[in-house]
């Protein structure tokens, strides 16, 4: 059977190589021109424990991860336990796993159907007696699912190389080598056996696409809007950031430190910021918690700031390692006080590039601190993504180019004297910095007059909060930024946001497929909400399904204080955090209320 | 720091044009007015840009003193101001960052971030305005408050050991480190010049009374015995051990400058490691892209 289409999983612990052998897969199809995702997983260990990949590879452009595997590769059972929630198998799956792996059949950790078919591979064995080295077993099973599947043989020889090109040339030869081992051993199986297997589709090589992560395309979005300064303080899933950047800021005059907590890193953007350079931090939910009275400062010392949460699963540590919908309301009421700022959220990995300069744009021009919604889902997923349409992302919308600061008129300076704080129509004033002539003045967290002197006249206080609260409606005006999808006719809604987006379009294709016409709406700008829209996506629905991986229904709650939401119309449909946006649920939800509407 | 070249020559500042329209709310007698007079000095001395300074500070009424200074300055939050400075110094590294701050502020809250910015060594001043106590929430205990110390949190007598900010220095591996008082200002403005000359970190302890919840006490301690000027006693300032000998004041304070010693500072390092990235690599910004081809 072909497909042009393939979900494959691997499971094994740290030492067996998973994680290698899925990124080798992805980069092998994405340098021929095929679609794909890589997700990782791991168990809470250090180093081992388990861990898994799934993969999905496609011909056409991809939507999202796939829900349900049809090739298993399993090296220990006894790690696949820790994901039985995360890989679900289709019922005519194909298990491959380790011969050496031995469990009694009660004790598997999985149903096994009649449909499915399981080969038992003798993996260790091929490493070890026939390529001679133990450690080859990864690049063994590489070459067995290469021969079953028809995986694309040219690139794996060619990421091979790549990858051991650094180390000793005989390290390629031993690999491709073990490829071939593999690779035979399923041609020997199949002239034996003849099992019915899905093959991917005979297709023509193109273009390679580029392989990127979530995080890391939220990197490269900052660097292209001019980001010069980043400071950050390690966390899962949030590390990637800083680590690409700590080699790229310098490249272009930049500057990365790692600071010694949360608070450091965000005080240290601000200072960078004041100081005149386009600045973010990146964390997860611990750091933003840390980080929140300094992003109130820059709302009130109106400084422009990008602060990035690669949201994992709380509270307190949580689940590190699990992606989460859950710091929603966090990101919208971090700080103490009535502290206006700004709220983002990104879909996928091409989003992320795109909602950084969106951000960069938002916080330079308004003068205040941009929050930017990222999830372990987006953010450490990999994706294929045209080279083309990454680019056009920033540069063909112009927003990069538009990511600047509005400074103050050197003629006025020398005429008049310069008033930091400056009551405008859109509550934006000229904003000088050390180097400027004339425009010195006194940034203060305590509330100000226009001058920036300290002030405590309750009426002051009043106007300066207008002032800084009439960028919202600004900004609310100005970036609409909603995303629409489906049938705009369809009685069916679907609000939802973020990484949600990928796992939704996946369950509205599925629905359509089956004769059910739905609509989506994405907000991306969380805060303000243009919540005239969302009113009117409401209003033009006859039910409105909510949905969102967090526990508590944040995405329902927050929409609540922006929206009307009758009872008669919503579907709420929350789950709880830790992993994304459950397709098969979805659809289920999709066909239930479809029947109560017929 | 290396004081920035200007092309033409500047007509000279007086101390009174770095005093900002703004009036100071500190109490008639607080020894933050002895400070800000010795910073306006020093500024002048050393014929400072004002455009090309940066004061920042934390909360407190020490921290009150950038709104005083016509430079820029950031009044920002409780305990943070080195890590604001910080970025300041690396995003623009010509600008001359003076840190000033309370005792609370600098040793209780922010003390997370002195050791760090020591260690990094980047080329800034932290001033210190010491007064043993906490002055803008009325007279609470501070970290560097004597033992049986009574305040309004300690009504039996202070009963923790305090920090000494100057011992705390040199084990951190702060570069220039200085005590002075507050009712000199000759020798606090000859101290603040050095300290902002040095290029690396420097840090610089004042005794600085507070009038209204040390009462007079501060100012005796600070007068005639009470101090010692290690200028006059052959202090040998490059010597570690001798400096954490006078660093632990003992009967009397012992005032001037402690530690003094030159390593490399953070943005020479960086600079040199910047240079060594761009090596054999594109320059234009959006073809970082390639950087994921597979
Ligand atoms: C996070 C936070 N906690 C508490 C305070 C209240 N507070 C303001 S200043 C201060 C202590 C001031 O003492 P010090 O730093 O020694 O400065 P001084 O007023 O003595 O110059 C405190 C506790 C605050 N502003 N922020
Ligand atoms: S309370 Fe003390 S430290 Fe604060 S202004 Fe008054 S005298 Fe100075
Ligand atoms: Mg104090």
């Amino acid at each position: 059977m072909d497909c042009r289409d393939l979900t494959l999983a691997i499971v094994g612990s740290g030492g067996d190589g998973v994680v290698s052998a899925g990124e080798i897969i992805v980069k092998a199809a994405a340098a021929e021109g095929l679609h794909c995702f890589l997700l990782k997983s791991f168990g809470p260990q250090i180093r081992g424990g388990e861990s898994s990949c799934k993969i999905r590879l496609a011909v056409d452009p991809l939507l999202s991860i796939g829900e349900e595997t049809q090739i298993l590769l399993c090296y220990s059972w006894g790690d696949y336990k820790r994901f039985t929630e995360e890989i679900r198998l289709t019922k005519n799956a194909v298990i491959i796993s380790d011969t050496d792996d031995k469990v009694a059949d009660e004790d598997l950790p999985i149903e096994i159907l009649g449909s499915q078919t399981w080969i038992k591979v003798p993996l260790n064995q091929l490493a070890s007696v026939e390529v001679g080295n133990a450690l080859t077993k990864n690049i063994v099973s590489l070459g067995v699912l290469e021969g079953f599947f028809r995986l694309p043989e040219k690139g794996i020889a060619g990421q091979i190389e790549k990858r051991f090109s650094k180390k000793k040339a005989d390290l390629i030869e031993l690999n491709l080598g073990a490829i071939a081992v593999g690779r035979k051993w399923a041609e020997d199986y199949e002239r034996d056996f003849q099992p019915e297997l899905p093959r991917f589709a005979e297709f023509t090589p193109c273009e390679p696409n580029l392989v990127l992560s979530g995080n890391e395309a939220a990197a490269m979005g900052a660097l292209w809007s001019g980001l010069k300064f980043f400071s950050g303080y390690p966390i899962t899933p949030a590390t990637d950031i800083m680590e690409w950047l700590e080699k790229r800021l310098p490249r272009f005059d930049g500057t990365m430190i790692q600071a010694e907590d949360e608070i450091a890193s965000c005080g240290m953007a601000i200072g960078a910021s004041f100081a005149g350079v386009k600045s973010m931090t990146a964390t997860s939910g611990p750091g933003i918690s840390l980080m929140s009275e300094m992003i109130g400062l820059a709302c009130m010392a109106e400084i422009p700031l990008v602060v990035i949460n690669v949201q994992r699963g709380g509270p307190s540590t949580g689940m590190p390692t699990q992606t989460s919908q859950s710091d929603l309301l966090q990101a919208c009421y971090c700080t103490h006080g009535d502290a206006p700022h700004v709220v983002l959220a990104a879909t996928d990995v091409k989003d992320c590039a795109f909602t950084m300069t969106q951000a960069f744009y938002i916080s330079e021009k308004y003068q205040l601190p941009v929050l930017v919604l990222l999830d372990q889902f987006v953010g450490q997923r990999v994706e294929s993504v045209p080279r083309r349409e990454l680019l056009e992302t920033g540069i063909e919308q112009g927003w990069i180019k538009r990511c600047d600061r509005l400074t103050p008129d050197p003629a006025a300076l020398a005429k008049n004297r310069y008033h930091r704080y400056q009551l405008t129509e859109n509550g934006v004033s000229p904003m000088s910095f050390p180097g400027i002539e004339n425009a010195d003045y006194i940034a203060s967290g305590i509330e100000h007059n226009e001058l920036g002197y300290p002030v405590s006249h309750v009426g002051i206080h009043r106007t300066m909060h207008g002032k800084r609260y009439r960028k919202l409606d600004f900004i609310k005006e100005e970036m609409k930024f909603m995303r629409h999808y489906g049938d705009p006719q369809a009685r069916i809604g679907i609000l939802c946001w973020g990484s949600s987006k990928g796992p939704a379009r996946q369950a509205m294709l599925q629905a359509e497929a089956a004769g059910i016409a739905t609509r989506m709406l994405i907000p991306s700008c969380l805060m303000p909400l243009h919540s005239d829209t969302v009113q009117e996506f409401i209003d033009a629905c006859d039910k409105v399904i909510v949905a969102d991986s967090s526990y508590s229904a944040q995405f329902l709650t927050y929409l609540r204080t922006q929206v009307a939401l009758p009872a008669a119309k919503l579907v709420d449909l929350h789950f709880v955090d830790g992993m994304p946006l459950p397709v098969k649920e979805l659809k289920a939800k999709i066909e239930e209320v479809h029947h109560e509407l017929a | 720091m290396s004081l920035p070249e200007s092309s033409e020559p500047r007509p000279a500042l007086a101390p009174k044009d770095y005093k900002r329209d703004l009036k100071p709310v500190w109490c008639p007698g607080c020894g933050d007015f002895g400070v800000l007079n010795a910073l306006y000095k020093t500024l002048a001395d050393l014929n400072l840009e004002r455009h090309n300074t940066a004061v920042i500070s934390g909360i407190g009424c020490s921290s009150r003193l950038p709104g005083y200074v016509a430079a820029y300055g950031f009044n920002a939050l409780h305990g943070r101001a080195l890590t604001l400075a910080t970025g300041v110094k690396l995003a623009n590294p010509q600008v001359t960052t003076i840190v000033a701050g309370g005792d609370g502020d600098g040793f209780a809250i922010g003390m997370g971030h002195f050791p760090h910015a020591a260690r990094r060594n980047l080329d800034m001043t932290y001033i210190l305005m010491d007064n043993r106590i906490y002055g803008l929430t009325k007279g609470q205990l501070s970290p560097t408050s004597e033992p049986d110390l009574v305040t309004k949190t300690s009504s039996l007598g202070n009963i923790e050991r305090p920090i000494d900010p100057v011992t705390l220095a040199l084990a951190t591996g702060v570069t220039f480190i200085a005590r002075t008082v507050s009712t000199n200002i000759k020798h606090m403005t000859e101290i603040f010049s050095r300290a902002i000359k040095h290029s690396g970190f420097s840090f610089v302890q004042v005794l600085s009374p507070c009038v209204t919840f040390r009462g007079k006490t501060q100012y005796k301690d600070y007068q005639g015995d009470g101090v010692i000027y290690l200028e006059q006693t052959g202090h040998d300032q490059h010597d570690f051990h001798a400096a954490l000998k006078v660093a632990n004041n003992g009967d009397a304070y012992q005032l001037g400058v402690i530690y003094h010693v030159h390593t490399e500072s953070f943005g020479v390092r960086y600079t040199r490691l910047r240079e060594a990235f761009k090596q054999d690599k594109n320059s234009a910004v959006l073809d970082v892209v390639n950087d994921f081809l597979p």
